[in-house]
């Protein structure tokens, strides 16, 4: 399978005189079709990595290529064409000011025609649950319809790759639920769509494709989940945790008890030590 | 506060259903009807009488609280104290003949009444002004009014003149205009919480306070527009490029209908005015009707 995302020695830094590096030397690359969570500390550069390969900030040094495009000025059309990024504070990216302008607002800079947007409006505000609130101003929705609102907005333009920069943190776990299925019909749609969600939930990084965790800026590891969060030391010596199901996992295999590496969710696991 | 500019009231009277660019249109004709000299202040206020009638008429059917109109005053009372001090006070015009005294001091010092009646009529445009753009902005979406901003534009596009960076920046306004209220009442909160007080205190006092507002309103506002304008890039705008629209104004029998009454009573007004400058003679329109003198 061909490559969604290459990135190759990134560099970049806010303030080239203070010194300090906001991102230094990462490497990796996501295959197309994967489901990519990006975890690390706040100030770990996450967002930053976001936005750079998005263009919106400009690398100091280093290569990124979406979809086989290089991420430059001159490609600025091609990318924004390729990859979108749902940002987490759903009140500075509602653009429009009812929910339907604002869905409508990245297929207007498309120039899409105006009956497709109609129907891409109505599909998409209904798949995230905001079809009744089509005419509502910003004021009168809570975080979480707004942020479904912006999520709907990328969505509806049909793009390759999708970044969620902690998309969902506003949403109650039910919503959470709701938005994670939606990913996953699309990708069922599609395998070529390329998922990379940013997050603090270690629960979903377990049950995606591929993880890569950054620390102070640095690539701190990447692989499957499996193998990332085996090595239970080395995540907890930078603050993180491993999945609750892995740590039950591992409690069982102290007891002697060993459970299948597929396994990732409670309920799965709930099931199989039933069924045993 | 927040209702200085109206916020979008949740009706759908046949106000709301009007084009925005009709209703553009008639809120300047009605304001520039208020603005017109219609001679001595008995034509005046009743010119501004019936306006403020025709005002009415159009709030109630689109059902406008009147009391939505004195939050908007609120701000105005010191205004308005102040004009009648210095319309009081200082006399209009060398030539006082004409005029009628109110109160004639013993050292010949006189107030008349003319000063009363200019503030009053100063308050009166002022305040049918303020309900007439309430009326827009409560019927009318932010987003409908900078549509119609854009089409009365036109004419500036063929100058190559960007007007949909006017438009965009203007909807962006007004967009966050109830983010921005909601943001300095947190703040206030938060500075309160840590002892700051707004209500009590010379101006002076307040002055200080209220920097105590506007600074971390002015930051949020930059970190704002930054977040805002990632947004933005991100879903691909390019102020340049092409765009389609997703919202088409159409001019209905409706629109056609009120716009044939708008310029009904810009003629009624326009009649007026150049009766009371032009007219030989009769001088105020009751003397026309009735054949009563007034001031």
């Amino acid at each position: 399978m061909s490559l969604a995302i290459e990135v190759k020695n990134l560099n970049f830094s806010y303030d080239s005189e203070e010194g300090v590096q906001t991102i230094k030397n990462v490497s990796f690359s996501i295959e197309k079709g994967q489901y990519v969570s990006l975890i690390g500390h706040n100030g770990s550069g996450k967002s930053t990595l976001a936005k750079l390969l998005a263009y919106l900030l400009e690398p100091a040094s280093g290569e990124i290529y979406v979809d086989g495009i290089r991420v430059n000025e001159k490609n600025i059309r091609e990318i924004r064409q390729t990859i979108g990024v749902v940002f987490q504070n759903p009140d500075n990216q509602f653009i429009g000011s009812t929910v339907e302008g604002d869905i409508a607002f990245g297929l207007e800079n498309r120039a899409v025609p105006r009956e497709k947007m109609i129907e891409l409006v109505k599909k998409y505000s209904r798949l995230v649950g905001m079809d009744k609130f089509l005419n509502k101003s910003p004021d009168e929705l809570s975080g979480g319809q707004k942020q479904r609102v912006a999520i709907a907005g990328i969505l509806a333009l049909g793009l390759k790759i999708i970044i969620f920069d902690e998309a969902t943190s506003m949403l109650d776990p039910e919503g959470v639920e709701d938005i994670k299925k939606l990913i996953f019909e699309m990708k069922k749609e599609d395998p070529e769509l390329t998922f990379v969600s940013i997050t603090h939930d270690i629960e979903e990084a377990y049950l995606s494709d591929k993880v890569i965790i950054l620390n102070s800026g640095e690539k701190y590891m990447e692989g499957v989940p499996e193998d990332v969060f085996a090595d239970e030391d080395k995540i907890k010596s930078i603050g993180l945790d491993i999945p609750f199901v892995l740590q039950v996992k591992n409690a069982l295999k102290k007891k002697g008890i060993e459970t299948p590496k597929n396994i990732r969710t409670i309920e799965e696991l709930s099931n199989y030590l039933c069924g045993k | 506060m927040s209702n200085v500019f109206g916020k979008l009231t949740p009706y759908n009277t046949i106000i709301h259903r009007l084009d925005p660019r009709l209703k553009f249109f008639a809120l300047i004709a009605l304001m520039v009807m208020c603005f017109l000299p219609y001679g001595n202040y008995t034509n005046r206020f009743i010119v501004l009488g019936v306006l403020a009638l025709i005002i009415i008429v159009i709030m109630a059917i689109a059902k406008i609280r009147i009391s939505s109109i004195f939050s908007s005053l609120k701000s105005l009372w010191f205004m308005m104290i102040f004009l009648l001090i210095i319309f009081l006070f200082v006399q209009q015009g060398v030539d006082t003949s004409s005029l009628h005294p109110m109160i004639v001091f013993p050292n010949g010092y006189t107030i008349y009444w003319e000063g009363l009646f200019q503030t009053l009529h100063v308050f009166l445009r002022l305040v049918l002004m303020i309900c007439l753009t309430l009326i827009l902005t409560s019927t009318t979406a932010p987003m409908d009014i900078t549509y119609a901003l854009d089409w009365y534009l036109y004419p500036l596009k063929l100058v190559k003149f960007p007007t949909q960076i006017i438009t965009m920046i203007i909807s962006l306004a007004l967009r966050f205009i109830p983010t921005l209220l909601d943001e300095s009442q947190k703040i206030m909160k938060a500075q309160k919480s840590r002892g700051v007080d707004y209500n009590r205190g010379f101006l002076a006092k307040k002055i200080k306070s209220v920097t105590t507002l506007i600074v971390p309103l002015l930051v949020s506002c930059f970190s704002r527009s930054v977040e805002l304008s990632l947004a933005m890039d991100a879903r691909g705008y390019d102020p340049y490029g092409k765009r389609t629209s997703y919202k088409v104004l159409r001019f209905k029998l409706r629109d056609a209908i009120s716009l044939l009454i708008v310029l009904l009573i810009m003629a009624l007004f326009i009649t007026a005015c150049a009766y009371s400058s032009f007219y030989p003679g009769a001088d105020n329109i009751l003397n026309l009707l009735f054949g009563i003198g007034a001031f």
